[in-house]
């Protein structure tokens, strides 16, 4: 049943009006003051609609009007005013005050009565707008606390404190929100071979995630079971590790995208041998990554194009050496450092190349860090518009008293190589 | 999207005007295709002249596109340096060839 709060000092009034209203089949709760409608609606929460006199003893409609349509009360009332006709002052003070209608105090039933289901029918709409909305915000919440956890989840998927002999690796990947597209590791895939890689999927939303985070358990080794990086054998020493072209064309055949999604990734996939400082890797569309040779003084692009993983079936891909000298550092980075902005310049592979160089003296163990924090000032804010990462690795050089004979048989495969 | 669209007999332009092909552009400009994809005759030009930045997502309609229209003829008019490189870093450039203006694309063979 619809619940009006009739407002009224004079108390013949009131009763005509409660009769009138009653006779319609409204249920009516009457007051004979501002005062007194206040308690009645804090006694009734169900009451929305206020049918009330304008002037009344201690509170009158007006101020009752101001209270029930300020920001504070926390109920949406659909307020009336009674007025004597052609009292124009007082409709003005009413518009003024919030009064959603008038109605004179003479009105016939009939009109009153359609007035008041005009008013019910603008606070059902109202009601059912401020249910959809509690909706929306529970939904809302749901979903960004599941992505805070799954943002914490793909976190914990990066490396953890990762310690190598003779090489050294230090890293940083931010998501540009809750979730990201980029994804990196580092793995010791027998003694002497440590697997590095970075991928970066296309977009950063949900979807690409979801997709990152399914890559990373594809690459990922376990110490028994054959996998991408490495495969079981049945001779000595029992597996096999997989090259990096071979690693990237794998994935390829695993993530070709169906019709209509664009969906793919753009990736590294590089091998160390930390006993000799050789370093096979393979590209699939992604960015150069820079070499720093301490050894020359020189910071270099090491690049190769090619396809990026997941759209073309027809896509190969191509293995390719460099050999390390000891303490010489190999950067791999995500395109959100260099194309992170300002003034619609971009921060560039050329500057990121240079601040390579500029910051060499320092320990690798700090250096990816460096590297944000130099173009989180060089943009002038603290947030990223795109997810990033940077990973670096130094090789530390042959171990003690092994060098000589390591070097002559290198390059014996040296030559072979590039044959 | 800002766009241009020229429709001849024996090809279709599709000139992007905007500045930045990206993630916000992406998805207009894959309905776009979608729409002009039955009209489309033997060639589509792409002239993306007026294009200075397209990041990852870009790249991925302009890859969608060719993969969409796979017997029809695409190519790329007037890239500016930095599209021209990341289309050739991802090896795009081997697959839908680029040309300084759209007469040399049309006339092409």
């Amino acid at each position: 049943m619809k619940t009006i709060l009739l407002v009224e000092d004079t108390k013949v009034l009131l009763m005509i009006i409660k009769k009138k209203l009653t006779s319609r089949g409204y249920h009516v709760i009457t007051a004979l003051n501002g005062n007194e409608a206040l308690l009645k609606l804090q006694a009734h929460p169900n009451i929305q609609m206020v049918l009330s006199d304008w002037i009344m003893p201690e509170c009158d409609g007006i101020e009752l009007c101001q209270q029930l349509k300020s920001p504070h009360y926390a109920r949406y009332i659909f307020f009336v005013l009674l007025s004597a006709r052609d009292d124009q002052d007082s409709i003005i003070e009413g518009i003024n005050a919030g009064a959603d209608d008038f109605i004179a105090k003479d009105t016939n039933i009939d009109e009153l009565d359609a007035r008041l289901q005009a008013g019910f029918r603008t606070l059902a709409l109202n009601n059912e707008l401020v249910k959809k909305n509690a909706e929306l915000d529970s939904a809302y919440a749901t979903i960004k606390q599941d992505l805070a956890a799954a943002g914490e989840f793909i976190k914990r998927l990066l490396p953890n404190d990762p310690h190598f002999a003779r090489a050294e690796l230090n890293y940083v990947s931010i998501p540009s929100a809750q979730i990201g597209g980029d994804m990196l590791g580092c793995m010791q895939l027998d003694e002497n071979n440590v697997g590095i890689y970075l991928f970066d999927v296309a977009g950063h939303g949900v979807s690409s995630a979801l997709m990152s985070f399914s890559v990373q358990q594809s690459i990922s080794v376990s110490a028994d079971s054959s996998s991408l990086v490495r495969q079981k054998t049945d001779k000595a020493p029992y597996y096999k590790i997989t090259s990096p072209c071979q690693v990237i064309q794998q994935l390829n055949e695993l993530y070709l995208s169906q019709e209509g999604s664009d969906l793919y990734f753009t990736m590294v996939y590089a091998i160390l041998n930390t006993q000799t400082g050789m370093l096979s890797y393979a590209f699939a569309g992604h960015p150069p990554l820079v070499w720093m040779q301490n050894s020359k003084d020189k910071a270099v692009f090491v690049e190769q194009d090619s396809y990026v993983v997941g759209v073309f079936d027809f896509a190969e891909y191509t293995t390719r050496t460099i050999e390390l000298a000891a303490g010489d550092k190999i950067w791999l980075y995500s395109d959100g450092i260099t194309e992170a902005e300002k003034d619609s310049h971009q921060f560039s592979e050329a500057r990121l190349k240079e601040l390579i160089f500029d910051i060499r003296e320092q320990p690798t163990s700090i250096q990816a860090n460096t590297v944000i924090n130099e173009v989180r000032s060089w943009q002038g804010k603290e947030q990223f518009d795109d997810d990033v990462s940077v990973l670096v690795f130094e090789w530390k050089g042959y171990p003690e008293g092994d060098e000589q004979c390591n070097t002559s048989s290198l390059k014996k495969t040296n030559t072979q190589y590039f044959k | 999207m800002q766009y241009e669209l020229i429709e001849e007999n024996k090809y279709t332009v599709l000139q992007i005007n905007e500045d930045r092909f990206d993630a916000k552009l992406a998805p207009s400009f894959r309905n776009e295709i979608d729409l002009v994809k039955g009209n489309i005759a033997e060639h589509l030009v792409l002239d993306l002249g007026q294009v200075r930045f397209m990041d990852s997502s870009g790249l991925g309609a302009v890859m969608g596109v060719y993969k969409l229209l796979r017997n029809t003829k695409i190519s790329i008019v007037n890239p500016q340096k930095s599209v021209q490189e990341l289309l050739k870093l991802t090896r795009i450039d081997k697959l839908i060839l680029s040309h300084a203006t759209i007469e040399d694309a049309t006339s092409s063979k």
